[in-house]
C-alpha cells in the first residue's frame, strides 16, 4: 500500500500561538470521508473536493494542511465549513516560509463540536480520455460501438473510493496548474499570493456544489451477486458536458483505469468514397459515417474526441482490422465521419486528356491596343505580346468498383481563377473555386467521367470564381 | 523447436483472489491455455492475432490479467469479447458476464479486466490485438511455356515472426475461404503456397519510350526495347478470383529439354480484379528502333506567338524469327525539352500533324495530354529475306506557344 503523501493535521492549540516559535505540536490525522474528482480533458486540471471530520474547540484552532510530492496548485487550496458554517470562521491562512507545500488555517469557533469541512484544490497529473471500439458487421451495413473513458492518475496521490466526474469542453486558463506547482516549488516567496483566483470561482460556479452530505455509499460488492456494469450519467452544464461515473473508483497513483461509458449496436452506417486533396490527401478515401442520435441508439451525449479502433467481422466470425483513427468531438445529432483510408478495390485515376488555347489577345505597344487572334483585324507586329488567352483542359475521371456493393463517390476539385466547368455530370459548386462531382457505381461498373475546364488567363480573367455550364463532353479522337 | 524454452512472454491470468488489493499485485493464479489462435493477414499493414481461451469464472467479480512482456502488442487495439453461452448443458443456466473495468498497472505491459459473472462456470473468451514485427510478404513464382502465351502462377506468402511471441498451431487467415494451420516459433519464418493458378493467359509486349526507358545506343539513336508480360486479373485470362497482392514475381521459362530457365523478375503492383499490370522481364536485343527528330519548324503567328511543327522518324527492324507487337510511346514533355520549348507551363496544346504515318488511332489507354502511343505489328524475319525495315513518322504540332 502506498503511503498517502498529504496530510491534514489538527493542531490542538488552545492558546494564542506564535508559529515561528512553536516547533512541537500535538496533532490528529483525520481521514478523508469522501473525495470527488472533477477531471477536465482540455487542460491538465482536476478539481479535488474532499470532506473530512475534525474536532473543533471553542475559540482559536489551527489546522495544518500539507501536500508534499503531489502536484497540487497551492493557490487553489480552499477550506469551507459544511456543518454549522455560521459558528466557525476562517480568520486567516499562513504559509510557513521554510516549508513549501504546507499551510495553516486559523479558525475561530463559537462552539465545540465535530465539524465537517470541505477542502478543495486543483491538481495536475490526472487526466482522462475517451476511446472507442467499433465492430462492423460482415455486410458493412452496421456497427456496434463500445465507448470507454480511461482515467490516468499521475498526480502523486492515491485517490481511494473517489467519485469521478469528467468534463468535456474547452475551458480557459490564464496559467497552467503544473506551472503553478513548479513555481511553488522553485520560488517559495511567490507561494503566498492570493489563494483564490478567478479561475477557481469560475469553475465552482460552473460545476455547482453537490447538495447534502458527501458521504459515499459503499461500493455494491457482494460475493453472492453479479455486479452490473457501472453506468455513466451524462449531464450538460453551460457549454460543457459532465460524465459522472456511478459509485466510486479507486485509482492509485500511476495507474490507469478504463470504464465503459456507453454501448450501442446495430448503428446504421453509410460508406462514401471521397476525394478531397486538402482533407484526406491524394487518395479516394473510404469514409464510414454514422449519426450520434437516438435512431443510431446513441445521442445521449456528445461523443468526446478520442481514438477509435475499427474491426470488422469476417467470414470465419473472427475480427479483421480496418483502421485505428481519431474520432473528433461529435455533438448530439451530428455526424461522425471516419476516414479508413484508400480502398484498393476502387480504381480511381484522373487523366488530363487534352489541352488547348483560344481567345488569344495580342497587346501592341504602339498605340497601346489589344487585338484578338482570328477576329480579322489582326495587325502583324513582331513586337506584340500575348496578353490574354483562354486555357481549355479536358479531363477524364476513371472509376471502377471491384467491391461487392454499389458505392457512392464524391470528388472535390479545386479550379482556381476565372473558370468555367463544362460537363453533363452531377456536379455542384462547393465554394468560389471548388466543385464537387457526384456519382454512384454499381458492382463491377466502370465509369469515365468527362469534364472540361476553361480558365481565363491574363487580361481575359475578370474575376476569381468558378461557374458551371451543362454541356455534353466527348472523348477526344486524337486524330489528324 | 522447443517452445518450452521460451519464457512466458504472453500471460493470461485468471485471479482467484478476486477481491485482493489489485495494485498489491499478489495473486493466486491459473493459466488458461489457448484453445485456438488465428493470425490475420487480411489488412495490408496490420497483423491481428485473435486467440480464444476458456476462463474459469466464479460467481461475482473476477480479475483477469493479461500481460505481454517482451512481445510487441499494440495495447490500444486489444479487444476482449466473451462469447455467448446459451447454457443448457447439464441443466445449467446461461452464463452472463459483464466487463466492469480495465486497469493498467504502472510500468508494466499488462492490464486487468474486472469481469462479473452470474454463476460459477467457464467462459469462452476471445482476445484480438494488433501485433508488430509479425510481417508478411507476398511473392510469386511464374512458369511460362515456350511460346510465352501461358503461365503457371503460384502465390506464396512468407511470414516472419519477430514479435516476441510464438504461436502454436495458428490458423493463418489471408482472406481466402481456407485457413492454413502453422506453428510460428520465435524469430521463425514460414513460407507457404497461398494460391495456385493454372494456364494463365499472358500477352508479351515490346515497348519503346525515349523518356522513361532511355536509349540503348545514344550515338546511333537506338532506343531500349523493353519486354513485358501483360498480366490480366480476370476470368478471360484464367484469373480474377481475388485481387493479387503486390509482390515480387520470379519468372521461369520452360525450355525445349523439359527443363526451365530463370528469365527475370519484377515487382508486381497490387492488381484489383479485372485490372492488369505489366511485368518487366528484360530488354530485347533483336528488335531495333532508331528515333530521330527530323523536323523542327517554327511558324510565327504574330509577335511572340508561334506554332511548332515537329516530325519524328522511327526506323524499326525485327531480327527475330517470329512476329512481335511493338508499342511506341512518346512523352510530349520530354519531346518539348529536346526541342527547347519553354517550360513555362505544364499546360500545352498539341495536335497530330498530317505527316503522321502510323495506321489507325493511338492507343486509348496510353494516350493523353502528355503522351501518345501507337501499336504496330512487326513481321518475323525469314531465312530468305533480310529483316524488314519499317519507317514510321509521328508529326506533332505544338500550337499557340509563346
Amino acid at each position: 500500500m502506498i503511503i498517502p503523501q498529504f496530510y491534514l493535521l489538527v493542531v490542538l492549540s488552545l492558546l494564542s500561538i506564535n508559529l515561528m516559535a512553536k516547533n512541537i505540536d500535538l496533532s490528529t490525522l483525520p481521514s478523508r470521508d469522501s473525495v470527488q474528482l472533477t477531471i477536465y480533458n482540455s487542460e491538465d486540471l482536476t478539481l479535488v473536493r474532499e470532506t473530512r471530520q475534525i474536532s473543533i474547540k471553542k475559540g482559536q484552532n489551527r489546522l495544518q494542511f500539507s501536500w508534499v510530492n503531489t502536484k497540487i496548485d497551492p493557490t487553489s487550496v480552499q477550506l469551507e465549513f459544511i456543518s454549522q458554517p455560521d459558528d466557525m470562521h476562517l480568520t486567516h491562512s499562513t504559509f510557513p516560509h521554510n516549508k513549501p507545500q504546507m499551510l495553516y488555517w486559523h479558525i475561530n469557533s463559537s462552539v465545540e463540536q465535530l465539524a465537517t469541512v470541505e477542502i478543495s484544490y486543483f491538481t495536475s497529473g490526472i487526466s482522462w480520455r475517451a476511446d472507442y471500439f467499433a465492430i462492423m458487421s460482415q455486410s458493412a451495413e452496421s456497427l456496434s460501438l463500445d465507448s470507454f473513458v480511461t482515467v490516468t492518475n499521475n498526480s502523486g496521490e492515491n485517490y481511494e473510493n473517489a467519485q469521478v466526474r469528467l468534463v468535456i469542453g474547452k475551458i480557459n486558463l490564464v496559467e497552467r496548474v503544473n506551472d503553478l506547482v513548479n513555481k511553488a516549488r522553485d520560488k517559495k516567496e511567490k507561494l503566498y499570493k492570493k489563494k483564490n483566483s478567478m479561475r477557481l470561482k469560475q469553475a465552482r460556479s460552473m460545476m455547482g456544489k453537490a447538495e447534502g452530505t458527501y458521504a459515499m455509499a459503499p461500493a455494491p460488492m457482494a460475493d453472492s451477486m453479479m455486479e452490473e456494469e457501472k453506468s455513466i450519467a451524462k449531464d450538460s452544464l453551460s457549454e460543457y458536458y459532465i460524465f459522472t461515473i456511478d459509485g466510486t473508483e479507486t485509482i492509485p497513483n500511476q495507474w490507469a483505469k478504463r470504464l465503459r461509458s456507453d454501448f450501442a449496436q446495430d448503428i446504421a452506417i453509410d460508406i462514401i468514397y471521397r476525394y478531397r486533396l486538402r482533407e484526406y490527401g491524394n487518395i479516394l478515401a473510404r469514409i464510414i459515417s454514422f449519426t450520434n442520435n437516438k435512431k443510431s441508439f446513441l445521442g445521449k451525449a456528445p461523443l468526446p474526441e478520442g481514438n477509435i479502433q475499427i474491426y470488422q467481422k469476417n467470414k470465419q466470425g473472427s475480427l479483421s482490422y480496418i483502421a485505428g483513427l481519431a474520432l473528433k468531438y461529435t455533438s448530439i445529432d451530428d455526424k461522425v465521419e471516419l476516414n479508413s483510408g484508400a480502398d484498393p478495390e476502387i480504381y480511381f485515376e484522373l487523366v488530363n486528356l487534352k489541352n488547348w488555347k483560344d481567345t488569344i489577345w495580342m497587346h501592341y505597344r504602339k498605340g497601346n491596343v489589344y487585338r484578338r487572334i482570328g477576329d480579322g483585324h489582326i495587325i502583324i507586329d513582331h513586337n506584340s505580346q500575348v496578353a490574354g488567352w483562354n486555357e481549355h483542359s479536358l479531363y477524364v475521371q476513371h472509376l471502377r468498383n471491384d467491391t461487392d456493393k454499389p458505392v457512392k463517390i464524391e470528388i472535390r476539385r479545386l479550379i482556381s481563377g476565372d473558370a468555367i466547368v463544362k460537363s453533363q455530370l452531377d456536379i455542384k459548386k462547393y465554394n468560389f473555386q471548388t466543385v464537387d462531382i457526384y456519382s454512384t457505381l454499381a458492382v463491377a461498373e466502370k465509369q469515365e467521367l468527362l469534364y472540361e475546364t476553361l480558365i481565363k488567363k491574363g487580361r481575359n480573367a475578370k474575376q476569381n470564381q468558378v461557374t458551371l455550364n451543362t454541356r455534353k463532353i466527348n472523348y477526344p479522337l486524337f486524330s489528324k | 523447436m522447443n517452445y518450452k524454452n521460451h519464457y512466458g512472454v504472453l500471460l493470461f491470468i485468471f485471479c482467484l483472489l478476486a477481491f485482493t488489493d489489485s495494485y498489491a499485485r499478489i495473486k493466486l493464479i491459473t493459466l488458461p491455455v489457448r484453445e485456438h489462435i488465428e493470425i490475420q493477414l487480411e489488412n495490408n499493414t496490420t497483423t491481428i492475432i485473435e486467440e480464444e481461451r476458456i476462463v474459469p469464472l466464479r460467481k461475482g467479480d473476477n480479475d483477469i490479467d493479461f500481460s505481454w512482456h517482451n512481445s510487441s502488442i499494440r495495447p490500444e487495439t486489444i479487444v476482449f469479447r466473451v462469447l455467448e453461452d446459451k447454457g443448457g448443458k447439464g441443466g445449467k443456466a446461461e452464463l452472463k458476464t459483464n466487463i466492469l473495468s480495465v486497469s493498467y498497472p504502472p510500468n508494466e505491459s499488462a492490464l486487468t479486466w474486472k469481469v462479473s459473472s452470474n454463476r460459477n462456470g467457464s467462459a469462452r473468451v476471445r482476445i484480438s490485438y494488433a501485433i508488430e514485427r509479425l510481417n508478411r510478404e507476398y511473392h510469386y513464382i511464374a512458369r511460362v511455356d515456350q511460346d510465352e502465351t501461358k503461365m503457371q502462377l503460384m502465390q506464396l506468402i512468407k511470414v516472419n515472426n519477430q514479435s516476441g511471441e510464438s504461436f502454436l498451431d495458428a490458423g493463418i487467415n489471408t482472406g481466402l475461404d481456407t485457413i492454413m494451420t502453422l506453428t510460428m516459433g520465435l524469430d521463425e519464418t514460414q513460407e507457404f503456397i497461398n494460391q495456385s493458378y493454372k494456364d494463365v493467359v499472358i500477352e508479351k509486349t515490346y515497348t519503346v519510350n525515349a523518356s522513361q526507358l532511355g536509349y540503348r545506343d545514344r550515338a546511333q539513336d537506338k532506343l531500349n526495347v523493353f519486354m513485358h508480360y501483360q498480366l490480366y486479373n480476370d476470368k478471360a485470362h484464367h484469373l480474377g478470383q481475388q485481387p493479387l497482392a503486390a509482390g515480387k514475381y520470379r519468372i521461369y521459362q520452360q525450355d525445349k529439354k523439359d527443363s526451365s530457365v530463370f528469365i527475370g523478375e519484377d515487382w508486381g503492383k497490387y492488381i484489383a480484379k479485372d485490372n492488369n499490370t505489366a511485368l518487366f522481364i528484360g530488354q530485347a536485343r533483336d528488335i531495333v528502333v532508331k528515333r530521330v527528330i527530323k523536323r523542327r519548324k517554327r511558324q510565327r503567328l504574330n509577335g511572340n506567338l508561334y506554332h511548332m511543327d515537329v516530325l519524328l522518324n522511327y526506323e524499326i527492324e525485327n531480327f527475330k524469327d517470329q512476329p512481335v507487337t511493338l508499342i511506341i510511346e512518346e512523352s510530349l514533355p520530354y519531346l518539348r525539352s529536346e526541342l527547347g520549348l519553354s517550360g513555362r507551363s505544364n499546360v500545352f496544346e498539341w495536335q497530330l500533324g498530317d505527316d503522321t504515318s502510323f495506321a489507325g488511332k493511338p492507343l486509348k489507354k496510353r494516350t493523353h495530354s502528355k503522351k501518345i502511343a501507337y501499336q504496330i505489328s512487326l513481321p518475323a524475319r525469314t531465312a530468305e529475306t533480310k529483316p524488314l525495315k519499317l519507317e514510321k513518322q509521328l508529326n506533332i504540332n505544338f500550337n499557340n506557344e509563346w
